[in-house]
């Protein structure tokens, strides 16, 4: 298993997860992103999401993505988001991007969305690239 | 007295003489929910709770009627952030200067939330003003007895909290110490006349009309605790609410009705004001009923999106702290595994429990008098604020 996870991260092109009810707390994958041939090295990243909530009574779900940084170097990261919400009983699709920079070897929080619907669940694409 | 005042007093005293369920005034918090039945007690909390204030007195003011535009005594007492500093100081005496509106509100903030976005007009778009840009605004107050010993007991911080509970000490509330949690939503002028309002100031400069549509009372009396929750009669049918998912109890408000009547008392003094349009959702005591069934009171504003296990007492009785490997912790409010399923029914002792390296079990949690909001308290010394227990205690 540790092998596939290694080889996962040398190949994989891009972190594309889907979150559903059954997960709310992930394991990290390990994830990079393939560099054009003949420029720097992939970008070396784990990426990690849950739901949780907010708010004095807990009343508020957020859905927060982490990109961990495994790179000696600053890295840019964009996050594609796709997810659900509700409005007036009826289930609305919405998506949004993010870009973040995540310093060597750090954890970063790609955002922080509120109001999705977590039954509905969630997916997310996270590329990196180093600067 | 000049004639004017005395003109003042009169429809007041009429109200007290007359109107009252009890012999106490009417903006006197009741003393003891044995005498009056619960649902008619929580409606003489109500009452006394949200009678005008004198606001420089932190009391009510008995020269004005029920309903006057004023903020109530409960709008005088302490707020939470009043009292939990973020560097678990001393919040200082009583009659210290009120909060801001920007501190006065538990509110989603990108200050905890880096890159905070929320959905408007069907798009993604970063947070701004947390105030702004929050759906309802929720906030906590406690009464001068419960906010002296709290400060009596150093329960402003983690450490002091710890320090109460350790060698066998107990957290116990004194009877008369009341909490009340409260929703407040942005309305629209024209629906001023139904609510009690509040208007506030916004980060851009800009001021918003909001009406009060929940509010949730704790009232600590001989020797436990009393829960009644009132809802703006509104909610139930709010557009972008949870509705109500559980009939009211209101044996006072519907005597002679059906308990689910959804009325509104008449008679103590609710008729022609913003009070007459909230109702009594229920009122809670005990964990279970005569066949052992979990009682369960939810509030839809207050307890949104957890109705369906919401139970104002169990969910309290969770309120505790420990260490647990050298890290202060609570009981999490939800089971795990879980985003908004609580607990209901009688407490389980093992949940107060944790395991210890040898696999034997100990008392790692001990119980906070069912006050939740003491879990704001931050430490003096700079430590993380205590988490919550991953799966600690939860039955398996």
């Amino acid at each position: 298993m540790k092998a596939l996870w290694l080889t996962s991260s040398v190949v994989c092109a891009a972190l594309y997860l889907t979150v559903s009810m059954a997960d709310i707390r992930q394991l990290p994958v390990d994830s990079a992103t393939p560099a054009a041939p003949g420029g720097p090295d992939p970008a070396k990243f784990t990426t990690e999401a849950h739901w949780e909530t907010a708010g004095y009574n807990n009343q508020e779900i957020v859905y927060t993505i982490l990109i961990n940084s495994q790179d000696s170097r600053i890295i840019h990261c964009s996050t594609e988001l796709h997810g659900f919400y509700l409005e007036n009983g009826q289930k609305v699709s919405i998506s949004d991007r993010q870009n973040s920079t995540i310093f060597p070897g750090q954890q970063g929080k790609a955002g922080n969305w509120l109001g999705m619907d977590k039954d509905s669940g969630a997916t997310y694409k996270v590329t990196c690239h180093p600067r | 007295m000049t004639r004017s005042s005395a003109v003042r007093w009169v429809p007041v005293l009429l109200f007290a003489a007359c109107c009252s369920a009890h012999s106490r005034s009417p903006w006197t918090p009741p003393g003891d929910v044995a005498t009056a039945g619960s649902d008619a007690y929580a409606w003489s909390l109500f009452v006394a709770l949200n009678w005008p204030a004198d606001p420089d007195r932190r009391a009510a003011d008995p020269s004005v009627r029920l309903g006057a535009d004023r903020p109530t005594v409960w709008e005088t007492w302490k707020n939470s952030a009043d009292i939990f500093l973020h560097d678990g100081a001393d919040p200082g005496p009583w009659n210290g200067p009120p909060l801001t509106d920007d501190r006065r509100f538990e509110v989603i903030s990108p200050r905890d939330f880096p890159n905070l976005k929320h959905i408007v007009n069907g798009r993604m778009v970063p947070v701004a003003d947390p105030l702004a840009d929050a759906k309802r605004l929720v906030e906590v107050r406690v009464n001068r007895l419960s906010f002296e010993y709290i400060r009596a007991h150093r329960l402003y911080n983690v450490e002091g909290q710890l320090a109460a509970v350790a060698n066998g000490g107990r957290v116990s509330f004194p009877s008369g110490a009341i909490d009340v949690k409260a929703a407040w939503r942005p309305i629209e002028a024209a629906e001023a006349s139904r609510y009690h309002t509040l208007t506030i100031k916004l980060a851009d400069g800009s001021r918003r009309l909001y009406g009060l549509t929940a509010l949730n009372i704790a009232a600590k009396n001989r020797p436990n605790w009393f829960w009644a929750s009132f809802e703006h009669a509104d909610n139930q049918l709010r557009a972008d609410g949870d509705g109500w998912l559980h009939p009211s109890r209101d044996t006072f408000a519907c005597r002679g009705r059906p308990s689910d009547c959804n009325g509104s008392p008449t008679k103590i003094g609710l008729e022609g004001t913003v009070w007459q349009y909230y109702r009594l959702r229920g009122t809670l005591t005990r964990f279970v009923d005569a066949a052992n069934r979990p009682l369960l009171l939810g509030n839809s504003e207050l307890e949104a999106g957890l109705q369906a296990t919401a139970s104002c007492i169990t969910c309290h009785a969770r309120a505790s702290i420990g260490e647990v490997d050298g890290t202060p912790t609570r009981l999490p409010v939800f089971k795990a595994g879980s985003l908004r399923n609580g607990y209901v029914g009688r407490p389980d002792p093992e949940w107060f429990r944790g395991t210890d390296a040898t696999g034997h079990r100990y008392p790692a949690f001990q119980p906070l008098d069912f006050v939740w909001s003491l879990s704001q308290a931050a430490s003096e010394r700079g430590m993380p604020r205590a988490r919550s227990a991953e799966v600690s205690g939860d039955p398996p």
